[in-house]
């Protein structure tokens, strides 16, 4: 954790520009928002919430056995964050079998399935990783989006792109197969494809997002504030503005809490944010409704 | 040859035999209602008919065209219309992008609407008598509007031929003979053919030109006034038959496997049992 008398020495020069580490951080923020936005969006609407747990937990254990492979077997070039995607995809597709013609609760005893596998082969492995590579694994547990490098910045910058125009390219099926995934698949769709799409995105989305800010706040993230927004936007596309607009409300904030008041990591509290922002909203919801009625 | 034809036709799902040596033909246009009690395997033949299961045996066509070869061929001619829990209500989108959605799911993608298509849109509504809530969303209609607008989605395609599992669920009787009375009217006036799954004996066969009364094997077809006879109720629904007076006064048969919390019918029973009544 960056400390916030180093941040008052690296900014403090005259006429200094942004420290890279805050500016690499407030480019993850915006990336992270897009993302939370879009496939939380989705994940939220298509039943499948708890993907993005299970998917962050997956990249957990992906990012071990990774390392593990290029440490003990020699394998030359298995970047931890490729490990982890390749396990979050894995478990996306899972679920996409695992949920057939979209069965939520199926989806759900899957996820649950290798979610449990992941964390088991990721504590199982743990053990077999060398103690100064050890910082790597807890990174993408914990995450912490002030110690991100210009590589990260980079790759992240590049997946959210992906993810943001597979999304804007399919927007429609991937509303329609949330919407009435059977009746979509009787009027000619393939809407297995665009499903498994659609979870491989949102398991994608959730390694980027977990490598900025965590495996356990990703979660509070990815849906908090697309929950949030899916309260009152009356569209999916103002939901997503709405949804990324609070994602980075939530990261932003936060990390200026972090960088001038209180060291406290900004994931952390923007989860936090996120979380306390939807329960807010969920019960001036629900006064409005029950003073209408 | 009719719009349907289904020979000899065995399903099995999941390992459970569905359906067993079914034959039946349909003519066009026409109103048939499947009537069984639930596990009778009336969504499984509108499945097979769609192609989405394939059959162990038998023949089945739909339109000429078999659905078991060709069900991509299958779903962009015909209109379907799922069981209500299989559609997310709470999605926040527009009654004109649901009908949309009929339309545009059966082209490739990029999938853009036209001028032409959201014409279309307003017709169907107004076929429906939904013509004013275009703009408003989905999740704020009653349950009766929003099966109105489902089968605006299944008809905005021109289809021959609908295929409706349980249209009526969950609605109460005034706004089930509305839906009835629209589809009357699209096979009377638009020569479109309907299939309607329902799981218990109601208002809809007296719309009906064919009732096909199914329990896994096809019991009866033909008219509603020679299928629906008391030895093949029986049959179909077991002796727990009863006959019931609705407060429009028509006469009811309900089963005693039928339970659900939505219906009238229902309600009124458990009253009626509580009461000690039989």
């Amino acid at each position: 954790m960056t400390s916030v008398s180093t941040v008052g020495q690296e900014s403090g020069g005259e006429g200094e520009v942004l420290p890279s580490f805050v500016l690499y951080a407030l480019i993850a923020s915006v990336l992270v928002s897009f993302v939370a936005g879009t496939a939380g969006v989705f994940a939220v609407l298509r039943g499948v919430s708890f993907l993005i747990a299970g998917a962050a937990h997956a990249a957990l254990g992906g990012a071990t056995i990774a390392l593990i492979l290029a440490t003990q077997t020699g394998i030359p070039f298995l970047p931890p964050i490729v490990g982890a995607l390749l396990m979050a995809l894995a478990m996306a597709l899972a679920t996409g079998y695992a949920g057939g013609r979209g069965i939520t609760a199926r989806m759900e005893t899957a996820i649950s399935v290798f979610f449990a596998l992941s964390l088991c082969l990721a504590v199982a492995a743990i053990s077999l990783v060398p103690s100064e590579l050890m910082s790597q694994v807890w990174g993408f547990l914990l995450g912490d989006i002030l110690l991100l490098t210009e590589q990260d910045v980079l790759i992240l910058t590049v997946a959210t792109l992906v993810v943001i125009s597979l999304i804007s390219i399919f927007f429609k099926e991937f509303t329609y197969i949330c919407f009435d995934m059977e009746g979509a698949a009787a009027f000619g769709m393939r809407v297995h494809l665009y499903n498994y799409l659609l979870l491989s995105l949102i398991a994608t989305s959730t390694v980027i997002a977990t490598k900025a800010i965590g495996a356990i706040v990703v979660y509070a993230m990815m849906t908090a504030p697309a929950a949030t927004a899916l309260l009152h936007a009356k569209s999916i596309e103002r939901a997503i503005i709405l949804a990324t607009a609070l994602s980075l409300l939530y990261l932003c904030t936060s990390l200026l809490i972090s960088l001038t008041l209180v060291n406290i990591a900004p994931g952390a509290l923007a989860g936090v944010l996120a979380a306390v922002v939807y329960l807010i909203s969920l019960t001036i919801k629900r006064a409005r409704r029950r003073i209408r009625e | 040859m009719g719009i349907v034809v289904v020979k000899d036709l065995t399903v099995e799902y999941e390992g459970v035999i569905a359906l067993e040596d079914v034959s039946l033909e349909v003519s066009e246009p026409s109103f048939t209602v499947v009537l069984g009690p639930n596990g009778a395997g009336k969504s499984t033949l509108l499945k097979t008919l769609i192609g989405f299961i394939r059959p162990v045996r038998g023949i089945v066509r739909v339109l000429g065209i078999d659905p078991t070869k060709e069900p991509y061929r299958v779903r962009k001619l015909v209109g379907y219309l799922p069981q209500r829990e299989f559609i997310e209500r709470d999605i926040p989108i527009k009654v004109r992008d649901v009908i949309l959605f009929g339309l545009l799911a059966r082209r490739p993608p990029p999938r853009v609407a036209t001028v032409r298509d959201l014409e279309k849109v307003r017709e169907v509504l107004k076929i429906v008598g939904l013509e004013e809530l275009a703009d408003k969303r989905f999740d704020e209609l009653s349950g009766g509007q929003q099966q109105r607008v489902l089968i605006a989605r299944a008809l905005v395609s021109d289809p021959k031929l609908l295929l409706l599992d349980e249209p009526l669920s969950a609605t109460d009787v005034k706004t089930q003979v509305s839906i009835l009375e629209l589809l009357r009217e699209l096979v009377d006036e638009r020569n479109v053919s309907v299939i309607m799954v329902t799981h218990d004996v109601s208002v809809a066969v007296e719309y009906s030109d064919y009732v096909a009364l199914l329990n896994r094997r096809l019991l009866a077809f033909g008219k509603p006034g020679d299928v629906l006879t008391p030895s093949n109720l029986v049959k179909a629904y077991g002796e727990g038959l009863r006959m019931f007076l609705t407060k429009e006064g028509r006469v009811m048969f309900i089963a005693d496997q039928h339970i659900c919390d939505f219906c009238e019918y229902c309600r009124s029973r458990e009253w009626r049992r509580r009461r000690g009544a039989t």
